[in-house]
């Protein structure tokens, strides 16, 4: 067990290797940063970036607005579920937004939440809506999934909510949380950071893409999508694990 | 407990019609019949849990336990949590384990064990709840003779100054839960 997992990870470690070999012979068969900068300069670019206050300042700037509407998006679509599910007329008055918001391009979005909220906000909002409906049509799946003979089971011994919440929702719940979470996750932060490039925030990550376009600074572009792409990942490994832990001590 | 049910159907097909059964209290009651007679629908019926039919029920039993024909467990949670979700203290769950020969189970996962255990594991969580009225659908379904006693023996003490009723298509199950009355149903309608 413990070698397979160690021989996928050295898998995985030889196909990051493999596509950064890739990209620098690209790079050097290009031959003009303007186009494709080397993985070395990109690493070189970050490394300049990362002991700057500005750095910091525009990463937590964005982090903390993405993670705000991500997790008021995830309390939201979860009651919004659950009422779905208890409730039938909510359902069926919630599925078209849910599908509206789904199929409505980001940008279109953007440029509307533009009129009602500032620039500095956007990125909330736009998490916020983007997460929405995949939280709310994992769950509601997974609740409509849930065994209907264990609930009976569970009304005729009585259990109170609070127990058929923990002994038998979450478990069956367990893993449309974790792919709506996983997908997203991701999600928002593509969103969020596509609203920043057009609202530009002052001091948001966005506003830094933003600027790496205007001042042709390929490597710059590089290397804050490289943040944007660990922090996404950070994020991502952090709350799976976290959620993991929740139900497994839960369900224990 | 006395049950009429003026008819029962499950679309086109009649299940019961113009039948009268009668429960006493604290009473060991048997619902004897081969598969697809209706016993399990008559069982809900009495306890409560269909309602979907044209009769009445005088003396309902107020909050009555059901043993159901399936084990009803839930898959995802260990063996202790599935006691610990009806209520069950952690000592009272773990003694109730020991006594139905499933100590050292306790952190199992449902999908671990046989069809004999996991039906063990639903009798020891109905066995921890308290009622006046216990029904049983099959309850030794996958129980082997040594299981079946045992298991008996335990429901045959909760069931003191309790009603009992129990389904089975075995006649030899009979007196195992020592049933001192019959209802017979041959076949469905």
């Amino acid at each position: 067990m413990a070698s397979t997992i160690r021989e996928s990870k050295a898998a995985a470690a030889g196909a990051v290797l493999f596509w950064l070999i890739v990209w620098e012979v690209a790079s050097l068969l290009i031959g003009e940063e303007l186009f494709l900068p080397s993985p070395i300069a990109v690493i070189v670019r970050l490394a300049s970036l990362v002991p700057t206050a500005s750095f910091w300042q525009s990463s937590l700037f964005t982090l903390c607005r993405i993670l705000m509407g991500f997790l008021l998006s995830v309390a939201a679509a979860s009651c919004a579920a659950v009422l779905s599910y208890r409730f039938r007329i909510f359902s069926i008055l919630a599925s078209p937004l849910v599908k509206t918001v789904r199929a409505t391009p980001v940008a279109s979005i953007v440029i509307l939440v533009l009129v009602w909220v500032r620039s500095r906000n956007l990125s909330v909002v736009i998490s916020f809506m983007m997460v929405f409906p995949i939280v709310y049509t994992s769950l509601l799946e997974g609740l409509r999934e849930t065994d209907g003979d264990l609930l009976e089971a569970a009304s005729v011994y009585r259990m109170t909510l609070l127990r058929r919440i923990r002994y038998i929702y979450l478990p069956y719940l367990s893993p449309f949380i974790q792919s709506a979470i996983s997908t997203s996750l991701g999600l928002a932060w593509k969103s969020g950071i596509a609203a920043e490039v057009i609202g530009l925030p002052d001091g948001s990550i966005g506003e830094r893409v933003y600027e790496a376009k205007i001042y042709l600074s390929t490597p710059d572009l590089f290397a804050w999508t490289v943040v944007i792409i660990i922090l996404a990942f950070l994020f991502e490994r952090f709350f799976l694990a976290l959620l993991r832990l929740v139900l497994r001590r839960i369900s224990r | 407990m006395i049950v009429r049910i003026d008819e029962k159907r499950f679309g086109d097909k009649l299940i019961f019609k113009d039948r009268t059964f009668e429960v006493p209290v604290h009473s060991r009651t048997a619902i004897l019949g081969p598969s697809g007679c209706g016993k399990t629908t008559l069982m809900r019926i009495m306890a409560g849990l269909d309602r979907d039919y044209e009769g009445t029920i005088i003396d309902a039993p107020r909050l009555p336990l059901v043993l159901f024909q399936e084990d009803r467990l839930s898959e995802r949670i260990s063996v202790l949590s599935n006691l610990l979700a009806v209520g069950a203290s952690p000592e009272d769950a773990n003694a109730m384990l020991g006594s139905l020969s499933l100590a050292g189970e306790e952190s199992s996962s449902i999908h671990e064990l046989s069809g004999g255990m996991r039906r063990r594991v639903a009798i020891a969580r109905v066995l921890l709840l308290d009622s006046d009225y216990l029904f049983l659908d099959e309850p030794f379904g996958g129980l082997d003779d040594d299981m079946r006693s045992q298991a008996a023996s335990l429901l045959l003490d909760y069931a003191r100054n309790r009603t009992l009723v129990f389904i089975t298509h075995d006649e030899e199950e009979l007196p195992l839960l020592e049933a001192d009355r019959i209802i017979r149903i041959p076949d469905a309608g």
